[in-house]
């Protein structure tokens, strides 16, 4: 690996964990993701198709992975660099790759805990700001430090272990020999049966089981990849939907005026551009200075300031007053958050018209909001959208279709910020209301149970083709004949045994409130024996 | 008595961590909030309600409704998850008679009159008084964001600050 390509990688990582070039949650869902991550490596390094087959190997482990309300098990994002990095510099085969980037994700778990313990200093700045009344420089503690820290604390390290430790990982690995290699082999087979247990963990319930099964057995016996397996079941899901479920009785979602939150005047003293412009910092900046203190509170403050420069430029006193109550303690999910930035425009521009709408009234429509619209928007989102995603391009992508991962950030990018603009309109519009009435919608229960439906005969799907365990036992049977284990009893009755029951025993203990490292160090364990006494 | 499977402070109360991984690790059938304000908040019910997974009923009672739902007896143990804002409604609960082994202290955001003991939780002196009460009767206390998260006791953030 040259300086060059170092640096670059230690920028990448910078770039995975900061806003650009895809916004908060949408770099989340796409640079962050080592399916995505390994194409960009593979360019970096001159194989892009090498890269996108490592990166998929190892976003089976993260399929599962959600991260809501600041708790962040593990950084998938060092864990895909690093891995895909080192797999097609050093010529490290995709399991033996996926075991050496597992324990690099853990260790960059405690880059997001530094950003938010650090970006508290922040919130004096931003409380500054505030007391002096200029909404223009809140910029300063939302983006230009936070973000000058994360660069520190994530190019650096990254560019350091690109550099430095490749050749010396692969020395190390290299000087432990050949049996050291294998037994690495099998723990990067095993591994993704912890992935998809956290992943069973959200849909593994109800109709979801059987399909989880069917999705098995269609893969096993048929061999029939994930897109095709996903189309089938996606016509089956929606039949079981439509004879369980019934006609939907939803209501259409009423037209209701900021009625309680005191709508006096028609007229509109905020230009459309001033709401786009506070829905694009909300979507791009609202976590760059996150912290355990206020946690969103300046990204919040941040994202109102095109409004409240607007509204109070010539009011100190309530522009002062208008930037408390928005700099104040805020969490939600990203895009659903959206609605929230709607709305409280718009309360804004009522109150400035007249509207008797006190700092409680702000205050009590945002905390009350914040709750249920991250219940619903982590689960439409981390939990629906991202898991399925992933899992329909992962096969293509696993067998070295570039198009795969950049078909995925596409289609995620758009209907991201479809659905956020959407929202935005709705709250800016329409009110609380509406925002109400859309989260009552059955429609969105639907689509859930059916995404989770879907999703778990994919997950079936995907243990048959990409959990690999496989015994190594045989038994002489006279002369040159040997009865092996494997492929004379477990292929010949159901191919791919093994790793369901070890992917349902991982999901069992998950379930029992294992932690995923704890499950993650046992498989492991059980991959280095049964690899040094011959079982696998 | 009812099934209490999970008994948390969070004043966040239905949100995603509770939503994508409590209610699915404890097969939750019912969120239970007990508080004294939201009874007669239509609009925060109904938005409570509608964040709740597919599946799950949500009850929103004050101090004295909660009190009588959980100590009524459940031949079908429906596994219940209780919901407060507030340590001291944990305390106001027990003393109308619920039981409960744990606490679990999930969120406590700050706010005036709040200080900060530890990542994500700021309380008042108030509510650290009552904290310690409920684990001078012998109540757990732990603080854990979700169940991937390694849970601590409360007793061991409280000592750090002191």
């Amino acid at each position: 690996m040259t300086l060059t390509q170092a640096l670059i990688l230690g920028l990448l990582y910078y770039l995975a964990n900061s806003p650009w070039p895809f916004g908060g949650l949408g770099n989340y869902a796409i640079i962050y993701r080592p399916m995505v991550l390994g194409l960009v490596v593979g360019f970096i390094l001159g194989d892009p198709v090498t890269g996108t087959i490592i990166g998929a190997t190892i976003n089976l482990m993260y399929i599962g992975f959600i991260s809501a309300g600041g708790s962040m098990p593990a950084d998938m994002s060092l864990a895909g660099i690093l891995g895909t990095a080192l797999a097609i510099s050093q010529g490290l085969e995709m399991n033996a790759a996926l075991a050496v980037a597992v324990p690099l994700g853990l260790l960059g778990a405690l880059v997001w805990v530094g950003k938010l313990t650090f970006n508290t200093v922040f919130v004096r700045l931003a409380d500054r700001y505030v007391e002096e009344g200029k909404p223009e420089k809140v910029w300063i503690a939302n983006i230009l430090l936070p973000q000058m820290v994360l660069f520190l604390i994530t190019a650096v390290p990254c560019f350091l272990a690109a550099y430095y430790g490749a050749g010396a990982i692969a020395d190390l690995i290299a000087s432990l020999g050949g049996n050291f290699l294998r037994i690495l082999s099998i723990i990067g087979g095993m591994l993704p049966a912890v992935g998809i247990g956290m992943m069973l963990l959200a849909i593994y319930k109800g109709p979801a089981r059987i399909f989880f099964f069917l999705g098995f057995l269609a893969a096993a016996f048929l061999g029939l990849k994930t897109l095709p397996l996903a189309l089938i079941f996606l016509g089956i899901t929606l039949l079981y939907i439509e004879l369980k479920e019934g006609k939907d009785e939803g209501q259409a979602v009423e037209d209701v005026p900021i009625a309680e939150t005191g709508a006096l005047k028609a007229s509109k003293l905020l230009e459309p551009k001033d709401v786009r412009s506070a829905w694009w910092k909300w979507m791009y900046y609202f976590q760059s200075a996150y912290n355990y203190e206020r946690m969103q509170g300046i990204g919040f403050l941040h994202s109102m300031s095109p409004v409240l420069s607007r509204l109070y430029k010539d009011d100190p006193e309530e522009m002062k007053a208008a930037m408390r109550r928005h700099v104040e303690f805020f969490n939600t999910e990203n895009a659903t958050g959206s609605a929230v930035i709607g709305l409280v425009a718009a309360m804004e521009e009522q109150k400035k018209l007249g509207a008797d709408l006190t700092d409680e009234a702000f205050t009590s429509i945002k905390t009350g909001l914040m709750g249920p619209l991250a219940g619903v928007g982590d689960t439409i989102w981390q939990a629906v959208m991202i898991p399925l995603m992933i899992v329909l391009f992962l096969g293509p992508a696993r067998e070295g279709n570039i198009g795969a991962p950049i078909l995925y950030s596409a289609l995620f990018f758009a209907l991201y910020y479809a659905y956020g603009y959407w929202l935005l309109k709705l709250g800016y519009n329409k009110g609380s209301e509406a925002i109400l009435n859309l989260m009552e919608n059955k429609a969105i229960n639907k689509v859930i149970v059916g995404a989770g439906i879907m999703g778990a005969a994919v997950m079936g799907g995907l243990v048959s083709q990409y959990v690999n365990v496989k015994t190594a036992i045989q038994f002489p049977m006279g002369g040159e004949k040997v009865f092996s284990l494997q492929t004379d009893f477990f292929d010949a009755l159901v191919p791919g045994l093994l790793s369901l029951l070890l992917t349902l025993g991982a999901y069992a203990l998950l379930k029992r409130g294992w932690k995923a490292q704890y499950v993650i160090l046992l498989v492991i364990a059980i991959a280095v024996i049964g690899g040094l006494v011959g079982i696998f | 008595m009812r099934n209490i499977v999970l008994a948390r402070i969070d004043d966040r109360l239905i949100h995603g961590q509770i939503v994508t991984s409590w209610c699915k690790l404890k097969n939750a059938d019912v969120i239970l909030i007990a508080d004294e304000k939201l009874p007669q908040d239509t609009f925060q019910q109904r938005l409570l309600k509608a964040a709740a997974p597919p599946g799950i009923t949500v009850e929103i009672r004050d101090l004295a409704g909660s009190a009588e739902y959980l100590k009524q007896e459940d031949a079908g143990q429906k596994p219940i998850i209780l919901l407060t804002k507030t340590p001291q409604m944990m305390e106001a609960l027990i003393a109308q008679g619920v039981q409960l082994g744990s606490i679990n202290l999930g969120g406590m955001g700050a706010k005036a009159g709040r200080s900060q003991l530890n990542k994500n939780i700021s309380a008042s002196p108030e509510e650290i008084a009552s904290f310690d009460r409920l684990m001078q009767s012998g109540i757990e206390i732990y603080y854990q964001l979700v169940p991937a998260e390694r849970s601590t006791n409360l007793r061991n953030i409280l000592k750090g600050e002191k």
